[in-house]
């Protein structure tokens, strides 16, 4: 019960490493569950961060954002 | 046998499993015998005849066969040659192995048909960009070409780079008796080959290496290969076990009127000898400059404006004098004999 | 949670391309295909020269680094000489249909079972934004700051155009892999389609070679830093101005793998 509050139905999988910050994802997600972080990676990149309540909704795990990630940074959306 | 046809056997019986060529006078032959071989399907391991659209597609047939492992091969001549130079410096640094047969025309351009060693600068100091080398190798006799294309495959795959065997149309169309010992086909040992990574570690051809101290490396890396090749260097010296007055230097087709030369004159008591390297690249130079002390003169025999005189002078210090024949004419014995003085 | 990665990528490198060019999204869906059909093991890339080279560093499967233009040919003595192999390239533009045209349409013609990705962004990418084949007018490039003249140079070639003129080919098609902005009331949006629809032409290619044809798919993509735009705007390019001239579409599908 808790465990779904604070997280979600499903979870976004990313390799930080790879990610270019090239905020395809963060447009593309319905749910605006994706943004750009203020870290930054190996590449100089600020890299994307996933937030299981997006402004617009949770994530529906609908992968749309996985198919549009040039990088392979987005690995994967699995059920949480 | 003509000598196109104890190439082609040659190849067949070596183990060639593939050949890739373009027509073009005078190396046609061998390829016309390579596909008259393949067609009666008799060596099991000759798996692909193509003739292909350019010589750029040859070569880059020849460097996808020697990536996967495999034995492959072409004739050509000094036109199809500089089309593959492209081919053949990716190889080098790739390091891929195949065997090229230039059968040397007269040149540049179109020139023609006749025999020429002109292409001999062009093999030597490189046949490619960016430092490019090649293991190259030229034959006197029809039999002679026959056990340098076994030799060429397997030195190409022994050090991992293109072999060249330097030739012309009198020796291609030349007929003579062959001995030949059939062998078991060669079996390259090929581990390092791109051809599907199976349950292995993974193998990448290539010849790219952005970062300048990566390239730096892997050139210093062929360089300590090539330094190894040296050891490969061949060579025949006739009557060289004393005082001369002469000593011819000769290679190829010129190298039989130059023999002929020498023992006219030693018929006649002049101590001339003869040195012939059999491998241009490496090149047995200190083999040379031992015999060349024992001489009076040294004299070049060769069919272009002297371009073995120059790959003498950079291996051993030697300047010898030079017979040079040009437009497709052979070396006159006449001639040859006189150069003794 | 952890997700398991696709073997056909080496675990901790990131490929170089610029930032949100679908080069990668290309070279992702090849991984993934190699894996949904269960050929990695078999599977030979051969490098072309262009922005498509760097693959090399991405892709974990054998790999043949080919001359400007002859990945074709490397390809067909590949895939002769060892005919259980799976056997692509990605070439570019540049590379394919300037100084390979000849390597290609041999190839084509030919149908020896390999498949070639054609990632055509109308610009030589990696030697920083020259002229084409494929140059529309109207896109300026380095070495056409005014502009393309037909009367000149000809239209962009087509080289889907050109390759359905042979029988070889068993598998031709046209996509764009370029996601196509959507704009709502209020924000910009990416559809996938356009990734889904690559994705399976990938496959399909793939399945062609794998049933005995040559393939060939042409992927509809952006260069932004070359076409000096940003990433929406060369998006947004490809949907209006390429999608118009070289119009996506399937030409020839000769063993019904797309069903
Ligand atoms: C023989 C030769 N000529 C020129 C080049 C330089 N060169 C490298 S890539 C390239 C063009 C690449 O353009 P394209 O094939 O469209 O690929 P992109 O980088 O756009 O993906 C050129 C001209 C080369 N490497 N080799
Ligand atoms: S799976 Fe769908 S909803 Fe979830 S983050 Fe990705 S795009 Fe957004
Ligand atoms: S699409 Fe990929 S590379 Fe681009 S911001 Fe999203 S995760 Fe990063
Ligand atoms: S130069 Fe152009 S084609 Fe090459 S990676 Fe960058 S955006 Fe992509």
């Amino acid at each position: 019960m808790y465990r779904s509050v604070l997280k979600g139905k499903y979870e976004v999988i990313i390799n930080t490493e790879r990610c270019k910050g090239c905020e395809i994802c963060v447009h593309a997600c319905p749910q605006q569950n994706l943004e750009l972080g203020d870290d930054v990676n190996g590449l100089g990149y600020h890299p994307v961060k996933f937030s299981f309540h997006g402004k617009a909704g949770d994530c529906t795990g609908c992968n749309i954002c996985y198919w549009v990630c040039p990088e392979y940074a987005i690995l994967g959306v699995v059920k949480a | 046998m003509q000598g196109a046809e104890a190439i082609a056997f040659a190849a067949a019986e070596s183990g060639l499993e593939a050949y890739f060529g373009y027509p073009i006078t005078p190396s046609s032959e061998i390829m016309e015998n390579l596909a008259a071989i393949y067609e009666k399907g008799k060596y099991g391991n000759f798996r692909v005849f193509f003739q292909t659209s350019s010589e750029i597609e040859s070569i880059n047939m020849l460097f996808g066969a020697g990536a996967s492992g495999h034995i492959a091969m072409t004739a050509t001549s000094g036109p199809g040659l500089s089309l593959m130079a492209e081919g053949i410096s990716y190889s080098f640094l790739s390091q891929v192995p195949f065997l090229i047969i230039d059968v040397n025309r007269g040149g540049p351009g179109l020139g023609n048909v006749e025999p020429e060693q002109s292409d001999l600068s062009f093999v030597y100091w490189s046949l490619g960009h960016g430092g490019t080398r090649v293991i190259a190798m030229s034959p006197f006799t029809v039999s002679e070409a026959m056990t340098l294309v076994k030799k060429g495959f397997e030195l190409a795959f022994k050090y991992r780079m293109p072999a060249v065997m330097l030739t012309d149309g009198v020796i291609v169309h030349m007929y003579e008796n062959i001995s030949w010992k059939t062998s078991e086909p060669l079996r390259p040992e090929v581990s390092w080959s791109a051809r599907g990574r199976g349950n292995g570690p993974r193998h990448e051809i290539n010849s790219i290496y952005l970062e300048p101290k990566d390239l730096r490396a892997v050139k210093g890396d062929l360089l300590k290969k090539l330094e190894a090749l040296k050891k490969e260097a061949a060579y025949e010296c006739y009557y060289c076990d004393g005082p001369l007055d002469a000593l011819y230097i000769s290679y190829g087709i010129s190298a039989r009127i130059a023999l002929d030369a020498v023992r006219d004159l030693r018929r006649s008591g002049i101590r001339a000898g003869l040195f012939r390297p059999i491998t241009i690249y490496p090149f047995a130079g200190e083999a040379l400059a031992n015999v060349a002390k024992m001489a009076k003169k040294l004299v070049t025999v060769e069919m272009n404006e002297g371009q073995m005189a120059k790959i003498i002078k950079a291996e051993t210090g030697l300047e010898p004098e030079g017979l040079g024949y040009l437009g497709g004419e052979v070396p006159r014995l006449e001639e040859v004999m006189e150069a003794w003085r | 949670m952890e997700v398991k990665q696709l073997s056909t990528f080496f675990p901790n490198a990131a490929n170089t391309y610029c930032p949100g060019c679908e080069h990668g999204l290309l070279l992702k869906f090849i991984g993934m295909a190699l894996e949904e059909l269960g050929v990695v093991d078999r599977a030979v890339m051969v490098g072309s020269v262009g922005c498509s080279t760097l693959a090399y560093k991405f892709i974990n499967v054998d790999y043949v680094q080919a001359p400007h233009g002859r990945a074709p040919s490397i390809m067909q003595a590949i895939k002769l000489l060892e005919p259980e192999s799976v056997v692509f390239a990605i070439q570019g533009d540049g590379d394919a249909l300037s100084i390979g045209l000849q390597e290609l349409i041999n190839a084509a013609n030919r149908g020896i079972p390999v498949t070639v990705f054609l990632y055509n962004n109308m610009v030589f990418g990696m030697t920083g934004g020259q002229m084409a084949p494929t140059t529309p007018n109207g896109l300026k490039t380095t070495t056409t700051p005014g502009g393309i003249r037909y009367k000149y140079l000809g239209p962009p070639l087509d080289a889907c155009k050109i390759l359905s003129g042979f029988d070889g080919v068993k598998y031709l098609k046209r996509v764009i892999i370029t996601p196509r902005p959507i704009y709502t009331k209020d924000r910009l949006m990416y559809s996938s389609k356009e990734a889904i629809e690559s994705y399976r032409a990938v496959l399909n290619a793939l399945k062609t070679q794998l049933n005995g044809g040559f393939s060939f798919v042409e992927f509809l993509g952006t260069c932004n830093v070359n076409w000096k735009m940003t990433i929406e705007e060369s998006k947004k390019y490809v949907h209006e101005v390429t999608a118009k001239m070289f119009r996506p579409g399937l030409c020839r599908d000769e063993f019904g793998v797309e069903k």
